[in-house]
């Protein structure tokens, strides 16, 4: 097994707020990691370290072998690390289709950007429908299919997703994660978070549980299940 | 009949000047979030830089154009490099940046009245001779100023709106963090940008001296106008400044035609009081309206 991405005690905060405290975790290429924990506790702070849109204080960030931890945030994803944002962070003035195209700016000359734009319809056919509006007047769904299907474009290595399921109806939910289970099918790697361990109990192998800027607990999605007293304590009760 | 033609051409090269340091004003602040207060003295170092080639280095005047484009630009390039590239990444950049800029403003235009004096030159290069347009007698200095604005603000036009190279800036102004999720180098973004709006301003200095004469302090005034339509149309809105760059020259044109000379730029301000009152999120607003 080899990692495709492997972090070390990696330490990170704004100016003078230490978030995370040492966070140590290992993904190997074909895996599906999962980072649940309560709100404001440093799991978006972690992905943004990894994309390296913030500065690690220290730790090491190791991506195909290579430390990456001084690399800037479009090296990085020249090297195959795409990191979907939380809240999409769309381009509200552009269209789908130029939202797409702007997934796979690193692209390589002559790859065949047509062919990964009809594969992430394939995957979210509504975005084929309104490949020409403006993304600032599509529905929340439809936004995060635009923010998943951007980082699609890519073709990444690794697929790194913020919250996928924030703000969205249950039914829409659905539909993002039978997209992504789909992806899990066809071999991709995936770091996700999550506040709720049950919405990746399908797309994980192996769960983290973040509080205060430390993994507290880590295992499988069914051990997570069966481990309701742990949930409990740093998710509260339902 | 003849006034109105006249009128409408006047306004139309007036516009289309304003629209040069407009556009490029309206860029930086969409893409980079900083007022430049240095684009008037890139107006006219672009303006002198036109007139000592042509003087003093012999060249063709109509050369002069591409001097003030690349000066322009050259400007625009070590503004980023020695200034703004290290204040906007601190805190408060907004306030700090404006002062900064202003500081290489004034930099910049004492260097010129150091070197050539306060005494206005005339500009050299010039267009001579007239048409007839419709009866109306129309100099062709005028047509060949609207040419240029409308070939440059086309060439900016395509590459913001056709090229990957444009998509890229627009990318950054709307959203900086996921641009450079995309792997887009924002800081190279913000040169490409500066230098572009550099070039911009470098030619409408120019042009505008074409109209006047050449002073230390003749950029004062069109880069106000310039931030004056950058405001009314909503700051970062590139296609709203080039719009608004016409209309408020005609406004200006206008109420200095019939009312008089001196009231053609209080009329604009006073357009910018209303539009303000009335459409405050322009400039106020918690959201950055951005649209390229």
């Amino acid at each position: 097994m080899t990692a495709l991405l492997k972090v070390t005690d990696l330490v990170s905060g704004y100016l003078n707020r230490p978030v995370l405290h040492g966070v140590s975790l290992q993904l190997n290429s074909g895996d599906a990691v999962a980072i649940i924990g309560p709100n404001g506790h440093g799991k978006t702070t972690f992905l943004r370290c990894l994309s390296g849109l913030l500065k690690a204080t220290s730790g090491t960030i190791s991506f195909l072998g290579q430390d990456v931890s001084h690399e800037p945030a479009h090296r990085r994803v020249a090297g195959g690390m795409v990191h979907v944002p939380q809240g999409d962070q769309l381009f509200a003035d552009m269209s789908v289709e130029e939202n797409l195209f702007m997934g796979a700016y690193r692209a390589e000359k002559g790859a065949n950007l047509k062919y990964r734009l009809d594969e992430v319809y394939a995957l979210f056919p509504r975005l084929a429908e309104r490949r020409g509006q403006v993304t600032k007047s599509l529905s929340g769904g439809e936004r995060r299919m635009v923010g998943i299907g951007r980082g699609l474009m890519a073709k990444g290595e690794l697929l790194i997703l913020d919250e996928p399921s924030l703000g969205l109806a249950p039914k829409v939910i659905e539909e993002i994660y039978a997209a992504l289970v789909e992806k899990r099918r066809d071999g991709a790697s995936i770091l996700i978070v999550e506040e709720d361990p049950s919405r990746v109990s399908k797309v994980a192998d192996q769960i983290y549980l973040m509080d205060a800027g430390h993994f507290v607990w880590s295992g499988s999605p069914d051990e997570a299940a069966a481990s309701e007293d742990v949930m409990q304590t740093y998710l509260g009760g339902k | 009949m003849e006034t109105l033609v006249q009128l409408t051409l006047t306004s139309l090269t007036t516009g289309s000047m304003y629209a040069l340091a407009a556009v490029g004003l309206s860029l930086i602040w969409g893409a980079l979030g900083m007022l430049n207060m240095g684009h008037g003295a890139f107006m006219t170092l672009g303006a002198y830089a036109a007139m000592t080639a042509i003087n003093a280095l012999g060249l063709p005047p109509f050369l002069g154009i591409f001097v003030s484009l690349i000066v322009g630009a050259a400007i625009g390039i070590l503004a980023h490099l020695l200034v703004a590239k290290w204040v906007i990444v601190q805190d408060g950049a907004h306030t700090n940046i404006m002062v900064a800029t202003a500081g290489l403003a004034i930099l910049i235009e004492d260097s010129i009245l150091k070197i050539y004096g306060g005494y206005p030159y005339p500009q050299p290069f010039s267009v001579t001779g007239s048409v007839s347009i419709g009866g109306v007698a129309v100099n062709l200095q005028s047509v060949f100023i609207l040419l240029v604005a409308l070939v440059l603000v086309g060439v900016v036009a395509f590459l913001l709106l056709k090229t990957k190279f444009g998509r890229a800036i627009r990318a950054t102004a709307m959203n900086r963090d996921a641009a450079r999720l995309m792997g887009v180098r924002t800081e190279t973004v913000f040169l490409q940008v500066m230098a572009l709006a550099g070039a911009l301003a470098g030619v409408s200095g120019m042009l505008i001296s074409t109209q006047a004469t050449l002073s230390p302090m003749m950029g004062g005034a069109p880069m106000l106008k310039a931030f004056v339509i950058c405001v009314v149309a909503g700051l970062g809105n590139v296609w709203g400044a080039g719009v608004m760059a016409i209309v408020l020259a005609f406004a200006e044109v206008v109420v200095g035609y019939s009312i008089g000379l001196h009231f053609g730029f209080p009329a604009m301000l006073l357009i910018v009081i209303l539009v303000l009152i009335w459409r405050p999120e322009g400039l106020f607003g918690k959201e950055r309206v951005v649209r390229l």
